[in-house]
């Protein structure tokens, strides 16, 4: 049981933090509280199906053309709609919820309300230790890895890396040095939606895609941001292992009917106990 | 006040406004505005149909009520009317459903109502029958709560008649069909792999304790949400518990998921149970062919085979009129709409009353075999002399065969290639 836990852990693991972390970084640098980033990972998967499936592009084609344009759709939400409400949070949280559900009704309209099925990357499956694991679970172990890991090099060794960094600890100050923060806040939404679309991608061959998939990996993402702080990607990455195989193991050892309780206990406990998180801000500053 | 009023602009111009105003109304009530018309309702056979409009089990039984009604309509109708549907979406749930059966009652004037597509639903609207005098024909649901509550309080629920299955039937079938047929193959360990939902409940301990009666034992039980995404760590637990063949028990599951994960696993144990989604000629291209080797619980005009006279004409009519082969719901909402236009021709009559004394009456050759009511639960018998079930197994290059029973047979059961005997 512990080779299942280990590997099924942390393919969920994997999974959570590609989300978090866009998540983490819109609520800590851009200050955009995003329901509406669930829909992201929604419409990465819903891209890739219409880019492999109706458009019969090749699978490697149809994920770049998906994660670029579900980047351009968030950056062009947030010029239209979340720009102009800048500084008022409860009408930006509004605004968000507003968009969440209207994507998934077009969607629904679009490809109606049934599970859409994406090709496997990769066919095949790993005996390790004796437990059958697909291909395509280990693959989104290996580019979660690396997208994360591309994420932090742009972030610690480039200067437009450092910018986030200065608007992330002071945008007042950053702007006095000279740094765009509109910018700035543009590639945020830009990298969050990314890494949500990569996410539900990544995910979609296995889980399938259907219009109601945004929900769930929208409450385990702020589960997440919130167990590891705002604004840090460390935490992120911590509290996603913390999330991903905490429910491996309820589902392993207890009931898989109980999987779904956990993000919201852990949510539930860390609100009440250490509203800082792990390694981040108190929720609510 | 009204008659210094009257004094003013004078009782005639009153009198010529009040004239005005009631004509308006009856006008109004002429065209149906804020409610069918009555004089509409006299000339037509309204069916009312309560189904949910996201579900696939909605969608077929709306088109199988239309092409029903069409052919009705086609014959000259029901007794000089013609036939016409009314649809209202019950969104999967109770309180919509409720607000849902009362439009169809109360603005567009049905005479019977139809559908239901989760049990839930057509519990809650049980209690309304009476209250509104209205037949439902329930044609999408498998609760044994539903039979059993006419059982209990005939004068209360009489008005519920239902063509699909009782669950406690299927029960039945899956155990001495379906787990029987495996057992026969040298399987005799079992895991119960069902959703947490209304219509399984009970099933599940029946299941337990009825394996034994074929010669097979439960290793495991695992519930799972029906919201679940993620498989992969059930299939491992039931790989680890020993169990030979799984029994899943799915309806609301994303079943294409399921045997898309089970089949990339290659999980070491074969699937014989009920998965509803899977219903469904065109399930082998939804899943890309991810449910080969699953074994399944089939009924009516599902598959193209003779079951009765009609089922290959009604399956070749539905795939061509709705560019796709029929789902579960499509055949027993189409006889379900020919059972309640037979049961008025023989009543001579579309009241509530008449109408429930000829269906305690019908014995009418549909497409899913012969139905006939039982006396006391109102459910369809499934039997192999009434509504046969067919246990079923997608095979390679995608065909669907027929295993039991052996008059409908089609093929013979074989294991998933990565499974040895």
């Amino acid at each position: 049981m512990l080779t299942e836990i280990l590997i099924y852990g942390s393919v969920a693991s994997a999974v959570y933090a590609m989300l978090a972390i866009g998540l983490s970084l819109m609520i800590g640098i851009a200050r955009v509280m995003n329901l509406a980033h669930g829909t992201f990972y929604m419409l990465g998967a819903y891209g890739v199906f219409t880019g492999a499936v109706l458009l019969k592009l090749p699978l490697s084609a149809a994920f770049a053309l998906s994660v670029s344009a579900v980047g351009c759709i968030a950056v062009a939400l947030n010029r239209v709609c979340l720009r102009p409400l800048k500084g008022n949070l409860d009408a930006m949280l509004v605004m968000t919820l507003i968009l969440a559900l209207m994507f998934e009704e077009v969607i629904q309209l679009i490809f109606g309300p049934r599970p859409r099925p994406v090709p496997y990357f990769v066919e095949g499956r790993l005996l390790i230790f004796g437990v059958s694991v697909p291909d395509q679970r280990l693959l989104v172990v290996a580019v979660a890895a690396a997208v994360i890991l591309g994420l932090w090099l742009f972030i610690a060794r480039t200067r437009v890396g450092g910018a986030i960094l200065a608007v992330a600890q002071d945008p007042e100050a950053a702007a006095l040095m000279g740094v765009d923060s509109g910018r700035i806040t543009l590639l945020i939404h830009f990298l969050a939606a990314f890494l949500a679309a990569a996410a539900g991608i990544l995910v979609s061959p296995f889980l399938s895609t259907s219009p109601g998939m945004w929900l769930w990996p929208l409450v385990k993402a702020f589960t997440i941001v919130i167990l590891g702080g705002l604004g840090s990607i460390w935490g992120s990455i911590l509290a996603a292992v913390i999330l991903g195989f905490s429910e491996t193991i309820v589902s392993f050892a207890i009931s898989s009917r109980l999987t779904e309780l956990v993000a919201l206990a852990i949510l539930f406990l860390v609100i009440i106990l250490r509203p800082s998180g792990l390694m981040g801000s108190r929720v609510g500053n | 006040m009204i008659g210094r009023k009257l004094k003013r602009h004078g009782s005639g111009k009153v009198l010529v406004f009040l004239g005005l105003g009631c004509l308006l109304v009856v006008a109004a009530g002429l065209l149906g505005l804020g409610g069918q018309p009555a004089w509409a309702a006299k000339k037509e056979l309204r069916i009312g149909l309560l189904t949910s409009f996201k579900m696939e089990c909605g969608q077929a039984s709306i088109n199988a009520a239309n092409m029903a009604a069409k052919e009705l309509n086609a014959q000259g109708g029901v007794l000089g009317r013609k036939v016409k549907i009314f649809v209202a979406d019950s969104e999967s749930n109770p309180e919509k459903g409720i607000t849902a059966l009362k439009r169809l009652v109360e603005k567009d004037k049905v005479h019977v109502l139809a559908g239901g597509a989760m049990s839930g639903v057509v519990l809650a609207a049980m209690d309304y029958l009476k209250r509104y005098n209205i037949v439902f024909m329930s044609t999408g649901v498998s609760s044994p709560m539903i039979g059993g509550k006419v059982a209990k309080d005939y004068g209360k629920y009489k008005y519920q008649f239902r063509t699909t299955i009782n669950a406690l039937n299927l029960a039945n079938a899956i155990i001495k069909d379906e787990l029987a047929l495996m057992v026969k193959q040298g399987y005799t360990k079992f895991a119960v792999l069902a959703e947490d939902a209304a219509w399984n409940r009970g099933l599940v301990g029946f299941l337990q304790k009825n394996i034994p009666t074929v010669g097979g034992t439960v290793v495991a039980t695992e519930k799972f949400d029906p919201q679940t995404a993620d498989f992969a760590p059930i299939f491992s637990k039931i790989a680890a518990s020993g169990a030979q063949v799984a029994v899943p028990l799915l309806a609301h599951t994303d079943a294409v998921s399921f045997f898309k994960q089970y089949n990339a696993m290659k999980a070491p144990f074969r699937l014989a149970g009920f998965n509803n989604p899977g219903l469904h000629a065109q399930f082998w291209e939804k899943t890309s062919g991810a449910a080969l080797g699953e074994v399944n619980v089939a009924w009516g005009a599902l598959i193209r085979s003779k079951i009765t006279d009609k089922t290959i004409p009604f399956f070749d009519d539905y795939r061509k009129e709705f560019k796709g082969a029929p789902h579960g719901c499509a055949s027993t909402t189409y006889d379900g709409v020919m059972v309640l236009a037979d049961a008025a021709k023989r009543a001579k009559s579309f009241k509530t009353d008449a109408l429930i004394v000829a269906l305690e009456g019908t014995d009418y050759v549909g497409t899913s075999g012969r139905v006939v009511f039982d006396k006391k639960t109102h459910d369809a018998k499934y039997a192999p002399e009434y509504i046969p079930f067919l246990i079923t197994q997608w095979q390679a290059g995608g065909k669907w065969a027929i295993l039991v029973p052996a008059r409908f047979a089609t093929s013979t059961y074989q294991n998933p290639p990565w499974l040895k005997k």
